[in-house]
């Protein structure tokens, strides 16, 4: 969809193909394949009916439990993603062509990326697991219970956030539109049985090699003595199910939840065997936080948000919290910051703080989705998203943290943790 | 230089547990690193094969480095006195999917500890016979002023 909605002033505005060169050619220090990356999560893709057509259900990842919607508004079953091959991968959504996403065709005989016409990198489909072709002893298909990365487990137990009760969820999120399209289409359970998540996470480990983390999210519930109890309450029944197919006390897993109170942060780490925790602020500046996440802001606020962040490292351990934004969001239109430039040192100085703290900042590229508060807008320029990678990553070089639960094979959402593989420990 | 114009010898030599493989990889900054790689083999295409066990060691860093930036790594093999450097380029890392699953189910039959963090395919580009023998009859034809005199002397 076109816009009409003024967007920020750009860092160096280039358009079209030679946009990928020229940001490239200005961030050296940064690959080739980790600017394209960006820039696919940026525009998009779109799948030729030549590309559909080697998608294999019997053995490709197609789209699964939908917890966030695509950019195109479609439930439908298409690749779930695609690895580059560095091995990392693009973690994107079909988008219609009129807002001109990279095009994936099958061009002499591979799969590709195409721009302009032209072929510029081949890609793979991710490999379907094989617990994707089983059943729960509930009859639950696992695909719906637990999603595969290439080399990551994804549980999302619980499909509400009751920020949404009370009209105030994230600007940029759809999790409940896309909970009643879930629950009518495909028949998830908006709550899972702890049960399945243990049966279908003991059959995923029998696959071998193929897994090295897990990583639990849900909505946010605000329910329980002190808020976010019941939150914490399901995530340990959870974590207790996942854990009971490990030998080892504690097991390679993150949790991405609320901001908990250290007591709750406590209990988690003591009761469970997780060993990382994520808390997303989403965007780095009070304003703009409190505009673009009121539940958050209504219920934790932003620096206590932060304050939560720092006394989780005190439990988890330096290297192993964080925090993610949504880059671009903080440009949207009509409270964000009105250039890239500023966006991109009000980003950096607030991620400053947290770092000389011992909390990691990490990002995912905003993608103005039908559905959500702020769709028809537009993402933030290339040469903004590869700044800010460069960025994050140089804090975390600077501040000695280490990322291995947030990176390319843990998640592969975030191109600046996909810098950390040249880092020496 | 594509796979099919390597040395008929190599193919071979790759394929014998007596040859001895090194695997030379630099940062970015240029800092060496060299590694005794045996896993090193080549697949139906032509391409090196190496198994890197580590996600966290010098050569996983170093190839990623590669695979990046375009910058090539040397392997050398050596059995005997018979020698060869291939300079190639990392093309690919496999981390999941049948060829990954099929190499780490046969690593850790070999080895049950071990883990196995990326299949790397490198492309070779160049390969140059290192065998001392063939070098120095070569640099003796080609190069007489590199010579010690008292080696030709009566
Ligand atoms: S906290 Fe915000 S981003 Fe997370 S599920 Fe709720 S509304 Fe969406």
């Amino acid at each position: 969809m076109s816009t009409a909605i003024a967007q920020a002033t750009p860092l160096h505005p280039v358009q079209g193909a030679s946009e990928l060169a020229s940001v490239c050619a200005r961030h050296p220090d940064v690959p080739r394949l980790v600017v394209l990356k960006t820039d696919v999560q940026r525009r998009g893709v779109h799948y030729t009916d030549r590309a559909l057509a080697l998608l294999d259900p019997e053995r490709h990842s197609v789209t699964g439990t939908h917890i966030f919607g695509a950019r195109d508004g479609r439930i439908a079953p298409r690749p779930e993603s695609l690895l580059l091959r560095d091995g990392s991968s693009i973690i994107t959504t079909p988008t219609p062509l009129e807002q001109r996403p990279y095009v994936v065709d099958h061009v002499d005989g591979r799969l590709a990326l195409v721009d302009g016409g032209a072929p510029i990198e081949e890609v793979e489909y991710w490999p379907r697991p094989d617990y994707y072709a089983k059943r729960t002893r509930s009859g639950l298909p696992m695909k719906f219970v637990v999603s595969a990365r290439p080399q990551r487990l994804n549980v999302f137990p619980y499909r509400h956030c009751h920020f949404w009760n009370d009209g105030e969820g994230c600007l940029f999120c759809d999790i409940v539109p896309q909970l009643r399209k879930g629950k009518d289409d495909l028949g998830i359970p908006a709550r899972l049985d702890p049960e399945d998540v243990r049966e279908t996470v003991a059959e995923a480990l029998r696959e071998p090699g193929r897994f090295v983390g897990i990583c639990i999210t849900a909505g946010s519930n605000t329910r329980g003595a002190r808020p976010f109890d019941a939150e914490v309450d399901y995530y340990v029944e959870i974590l207790r199910a996942i854990g009971a197919s490990f030998r080892t006390p504690r097991f390679p897993s993150q949790l991405i939840g609320t901001a908990f109170e250290p007591a709750q942060l406590e209990r988690l780490r003591r009761e469970t065997g997780l060993t990382s925790y994520t808390a997303d602020l989403e965007v780095l500046d009070e304003r703009l936080f409190s505009w673009i996440c009121p539940g958050k802001a209504r219920w934790v606020g932003y620096r206590e948000w932060k304050e939560r962040l720092v006394r989780a490292v005190d439990v988890f351990g330096r290297g192993r919290v964080d925090t993610g934004i949504v880059a671009g969001v903080e440009l949207a239109r009509p409270h964000g910051f009105a250039t890239e430039e500023e966006g991109l040192r009000r980003t950096l100085d607030e991620a400053e703080e947290l770092a000389s703290r011992g909390v990691s900042t990490v990002f995912i590229v905003w993608s103005p989705r039908p559905g959500t508060a702020l769709a028809g807008q537009r993402n933030a320029s290339l040469d903004y998203y590869v700044a800010l990678a460069e960025g994050l990553h140089g804090l975390r070089a600077r501040y000695g943290l280490p990322i291995d639960f947030d990176d390319y094979r843990h998640c592969g959402n975030h191109p600046d943790t996909d810098l950390s593989r040249l880092l020496r420990p | 230089m594509t796979a099919t114009s390597l040395d008929p010898r190599i193919p071979a030599l790759l394929a014998d547990a007596a040859t001895v493989k090194i695997l030379a990889t630099s940062d970015r900054s240029g800092r060496p690193h060299a590694t005794v790689a045996p896993s090193i083999h080549l697949d139906d295409d032509g391409r090196l094969v190496h198994l890197e066990r580590l996600e966290s060691s010098g050569t996983q860093r170093n190839l990623v480095a590669s695979l990046w930036f375009d910058r090539p790594v040397a392997v050398t093999v050596q059995r005997g006195a018979e020698a060869f450097e291939i300079v190639g380029v990392p093309v690919k890392a496999l981390v999941a999917g049948p060829e990954f699953r099929r190499q780490y189910e046969a690593l850790r039959a070999r080895a049950p500890e071990d883990d196995l963090a990326a299949v790397w395919l490198i492309e070779p580009r160049e390969v140059t016979e290192l065998t001392h023998d063939v070098r120095r009859a070569r640099q003796e034809a080609e190069r007489p002023f590199l010579t010690h005199l008292d080696r030709l002397a009566r």
